[in-house]
Parts: C-alpha cells; structure tokens; sequence
C-alpha cells in the first residue's frame, strides 16, 4: 500500500444550499487530506455539514439548490468538481463508493440483493451476466452473507445483513476510497460491533482509504487515524487521533468529550453543550462557536479565527490558538 | 430424535432452495396463479384472444352473412345469440367484434403507456420548468371530458380503425402521464435511488431499472383500467357512429344497430349479447390486472 501518498484532496471547498428565501453556508473552506489506505473520521452534530461534505465528493448534491462554490477535489490527483456528468458516473462507485446511513432505505426493495450488486459490477467492469452474477456472490460470502441467502430481497433480510449487502456493494468494485455516512447509526449496539469490524477488516484487506462520518467519538476512536472536528462547515480542530483524543485543544472538542459519561464515575445528568447549534443560514460574524462556547472573549464575536498549528499536523481554529494560550 | 413436523420443515427447505433457480418472471407468474381471481381474469382474456386470432374456429356463420328468412330468432342452439334484424348470427357477429374491441383498447393502452409513462417520467425526474410545461398541456386535455375529446378527434381525423386508436390514445395520454408521474414522485427521493445514483448509475438506468419497477403498482392497475376504458370508448365511438363503420362487427356498434330494438323486450338478445361481452371483457381486464400488480410485488410475497 502506497500509504503516503495523498488519494483524496480537499481544498477550500465551499458548499452553498440556495432557495429563494436564504442561502445556507454549508461547507465553509474546509480543507482536508486522505492517503492512502488511511482513514479520516469527519465528527460533528447533526447539521454541522458532514453529510453535505460527503455529497460533494460523490457529486450528488441535490442538483437545484447545492452548488459547489469554491474549492477543489482531487482524487489521485485529478480535479473532479470539474469532470462531466458521464465522467462522473465513472468514477461514482469504481474509485469512490459510499455507504449510506440507513440499509432499510438503501436497496431497492423489488431488486434480489445479488441482482443489485451484479449491476454495480456491470457498470464499471466489461464482464459478462454470469461473471457479475458469480463475482456478486463472492463479494456477499466474504461479508458473511451465505450463497443461498444471495438471491433474496431486501425485506427479507435484518437490519444488519441489509448493512452487510449494502457494505459489499460499496467495495465489490475495490474502491480507492469509501465514505461511510454514519454507517452504524441505523443498528442496534451488538450489531455496531459487528459491522464496524467487517468494514475494517475488509478496507484493510483492499487498502481502500475511508472517510467516516459520525457523532459518535467511540466509533471515531475504534476506527480512525486521523480526525477532523467540524463545526457550522468548518473543521475547527483537525489532527491524529492521539492529537484529538489525548490533547484536545479547541473548546469544542473539549465540549465534545465532556458530554461522554465516564464508566468509572458515577454521574447523574449528562452534560450538554449549552445553546442551540448555530444556523446555517445566519453565521456569526466572529468564530461560529463564540455563542456556546464557555471560554469565549469580547474578540470572538468579532475576530473569525484562522487555523492555526498548534503541533505537526495539529491544526486548531481558535483564537487562543492563535494567541498561542494552547 | 425425528419428528413428522421436522420431515415438513426439511421439505420446506428444500422447495426453498429449489425457487432460488426461478428467474424473477417464473417468480411473477407463480404468484399470479396463487391470486385465483386473477387466474379466472387471465382465462376469460384467453379465450378472448382465442376468438380474436381464430374467428373463423368459433363462429358457425360469416360475421356479414345475411338470411332475411331467420330474422329475429331468439337464442337456441344454432344461434347461442339468437339472429338479428337482418339474420345474421349475432354469436359470429360477437366473436368477429372481439378481435377489433380487443385490439383497439391494447394498441391504445400500449400507445399511452409508452407516451404517457415517457411524459409522466420525464416531467417527474427533471421537475421545474419541464415539469410544467408537459403537466399544464395535460391539463389542458383534462379539462375536456376524455370521451368529448375522442368524439372530437374521431370527428376530425374520420372514421376507421386507425383513427379510432389515436382518438383513443390521445385521450388516455394526459391521465397516463399524470399517473406515471405520481407514482415515479413518491420513489423519485428514495434512499436506494440515490445509492443507485452513487454507484454511477445513468438517468436512464435509474429511471427503467429502478424507478419504474418500484412504481409499477399504480402504472399496471392503470393499464389494464385504461384497456377497458379503451374498449368502452371505442364502444361508445363507434355507437354514435364515429368509430368503425357497418358492417364491420364492433360491440358497440352492433349496440348502434340494436339500439331500435331496446324498448322491444321479445328482441333482447340483440341489445344484450354485445353489452354483456364489454362487461365481461373490462371485468376480466381489471381482475388480471389486480393480480398483477400484487405479483409484480416480491413484498407481498405469502
């Protein structure tokens, strides 16, 4: 595996959703890079843009209102904003796949599960009915899907086998790089494990890079190397997972961790971070945060910090990282 | 331990695995001859067909062969239907008409099925502007009753049969479209639609192989609705005179010429017999295509 070198490459990426009423700031120049075999865990609340991020890459923004506004893609070096729909359709599923949150909506329901994967081989690869239909099957042993079972619908299937068949179809054409939507939302806790794992073991198996996106810092820390902390479009902390988890620095992140109930201590209420997310369509002028956050100053309602590097790879945006009181 | 339920459910198994082989139409139609009221439908349409391939097979007489000395014989057992006012046979007459009224209400069915589900589809995915476009003109011809419409077309174009299919098709279209357009709405934002869209899917494709197929339930029922709509418009058509012309057998038409008769109870068989088979011929129609759509759903399977 080429581990240095830079798959996916995010710059300054800009993402607008407009209606006649109000033009949401999504995806504010954010930033990111994904090497090879890598994988990035994109964490924020609900709203923060993490799916918006995501549909960008893919290109699926919801064509009439999502626009891409600034910015570039680069997978393997080549600029897909720019690529023409046919193009596009190349790449969507060869080179990038996706898994979408939730398996119940994710198949078609009047399709056999091995149908739809053949068809996915299909398209990206000259191969003829029965290999596709042979290569499909493979594909769902390897997830733990037994060949009899291959040629069923989705209703017939649990949650978590639905998860499974929609896992390999996303890697039956080996991409070079997944993105998992909150992969495990959608399942209870036993079955979290489980598919978790099976991601893993498989993307490790292929050396497919992931990009991850979650609320949950549990899945972040099972399951990434890098991690980007987004906030109203804007990554305010990025680094290694020992960088976020081990020296958190920028107050959100902090927050973040502090809404995890500890094991070992016995606590009552949960604490939350205060205030409402911030809105999209309305962002502050200063720092996005500076309304919930609890070391907020005079400065940061007015002064948008820039990223700064606190450590090698340690980027924070924050104006203490910027005074260097970090 | 060996039980006669245990025997049962290793047999269950084994019939299971054994379906696996069956391609998706076997599957469709093993469980449209599950559906009993469909399979009864599909009987009555054979026979149909039959009379419609093989009139010549079932009809002891020519559909014009005329006998000015056996008029207005009621039905007996050479004449199931009895004869009309000018002696001809009216089962012959009846099974001749099966071939034009079943072929008129398919071709227009299939025309507005092809041209309806085209528009409704393409207004349904592109949306905005076209979307208006194609459903304000649709609503245009909705505004006018759909049998005026085809009065007024049949009116303009003349009559025969290939006529009588336009006017037909014409009327059905904007209904068509509209439906179509309905059913790929409420599938159109599915999640599976956009994860068939991630996989690099073309519009094409998403529209035929996973679009479609998961709206099909209200497009069939409207198919098979609009054949028998088709047939009782041609019906109508040929009944005030616009659709095919004498002698040619058409139900309705042989219901222009009985239509003196109608106050005349001794010579009912002349009314009744072409209205009866119009009947059975839309009841069968919509009994299949009933069944259909429940076949066509692997969800509702047992």
């Amino acid at each position: 595996m080429d581990n240095n070198e830079v798959l996916l490459k995010v710059s300054n990426l800009v993402v607008h959703y407009e209606t006649h009423k109000a033009v949401v700031e999504a995806v504010n120049n954010v930033s990111f890079e994904i090497r090879g075999g890598e994988t990035l865990g994109l964490v924020g609340e609900t709203g923060a843009g993490k799916t918006t991020i995501a549909l960008a890459i893919m290109s699926l923004l919801p064509k009439n209102t999502g626009r891409i506004v600034q910015g570039s893609i680069e997978l393997g070096g080549r600029d897909i904003t720019s690529l023409s729909a046919r193009e596009m359709r190349a790449v969507r599923g060869r080179d990038v796949s996706m898994i979408f949150q939730d398996p119940m909506s994710a198949l078609n329901p009047v399709m056999r599960v091995d149908a739809q994967i053949a068809e996915l081989i299909r398209l990206h690869r000259h191969v003829s009915r029965l290999d596709a239909a042979r290569q499909a099957q493979e594909i769902l042993k390897k997830v733990g899907i037994q060949p009899e079972r291959a040629g069923e619908y989705p209703h017939q299937f649990s949650g978590g086998m639905k998860q499974r068949v929609v896992i390999a179809m996303a890697l039956a054409c080996s991409p070079k790089l997944l993105i998992a939507d909150e992969p495990t939302t959608a399942l209870d806790v036993t079955i979290q494990a489980q598919v978790l794992d099976l991601i893993r073991e498989l993307k490790d198996a292929s050396g497919t890079s992931m990009l991850l996106i979650t609320h949950d810092l549990g899945v972040v820390a099972e399951t990434c190397d890098r991690v980007a902390v987004i906030y109203a479009g804007e990554i305010v902390e990025y680094g290694t997972l020992e960088d976020i988890f081990d020296h958190a620095s920028h107050p959100y992140t902090k927050c973040l961790f502090a809404t995890i109930p500890s094991l070992d201590k016995d606590v009552e209420r949960l604490q939350p971070i205060t205030g409402p997310a911030v809105n999209s369509a309305d962002l502050p002028e200063g720092c996005s945060f500076c309304g919930r956050c609890p070391q907020a100053r005079e400065i940061c309602m007015t002064h948008d910090p820039s990223q700064v590097e606190v450590a090698p790879g340690h980027l924070v945006k924050c104006v203490l990282a910027e005074e260097g009181l970090l | 331990m060996h039980t006669e339920a245990m025997e049962r459910l290793n047999k269950k198994k084994k019939n299971k695995s054994q379906d696996k082989a069956v391609g998706v139409w076997a599957e469709v139609a093993y469980r449209l001859s599950r559906n009993r009221a469909a399979v009864f439908g599909l009987v009555i349409i054979l026979i149909l067909v039959l009379f419609a391939l093989f009139p010549q097979a079932f009809a002891g007489y020519g559909y014009d062969d005329q006998d000015y000395s056996r008029i207005f014989i009621a039905p007996c057992a050479e004449h199931p239907m009895g004869t009309d006012d000018l002696g001809r046979d009216i089962f012959s007459r009846v099974v001749y008409g099966t071939r034009i009224s079943l072929s008129v209400g398919l071709i227009s069915m299939l025309c507005s099925l092809l041209l309806g589900g085209l528009l409704g589809s393409l207004s349904a995915v592109n949306g905005g502007v076209s979307d208006n476009v194609i459903m304000r003109i649709c609503d245009v011809f909705m505004s006018i009753p759909g049998t005026l419409l085809a009065i007024s077309i049949c009116a303009a174009l003349g009559t025969g049969m290939t006529n009588l299919i336009i006017a037909i098709t014409i009327a059905l279209v904007p209904s068509f479209s509209r439906t179509v357009r309905a059913a790929i709405l409420t599938v159109k934002d599915q999640e599976y639609i956009e994860a068939a869209r991630a996989i690099g899917a073309s519009k094409a494709r998403l529209i035929l192989r996973h679009m479609f197929p998961n709206a099909l339930g209200p497009i069939i029922v409207r198919a098979t609705l609009d054949v028998a709509g088709g047939i009782t418009t041609a019906a109508a058509l040929s009944f005030i005179g616009l659709g095919v012309a004498p002698p040619t057998p058409e139900w309705g038409c042989m219901l222009t010429q009985a239509k003196q008769y109608i106050t005349s109870l001794d010579k009912w068989y002349i009314v009744v017999f072409p209205g009866v088979m119009i009947m059975i011929t839309v009841f069968a129609l919509n009994l299949f295509g009933d069944g259909l759509r429940d076949a066509f759903d692997p969800r509702s399977k047992n």
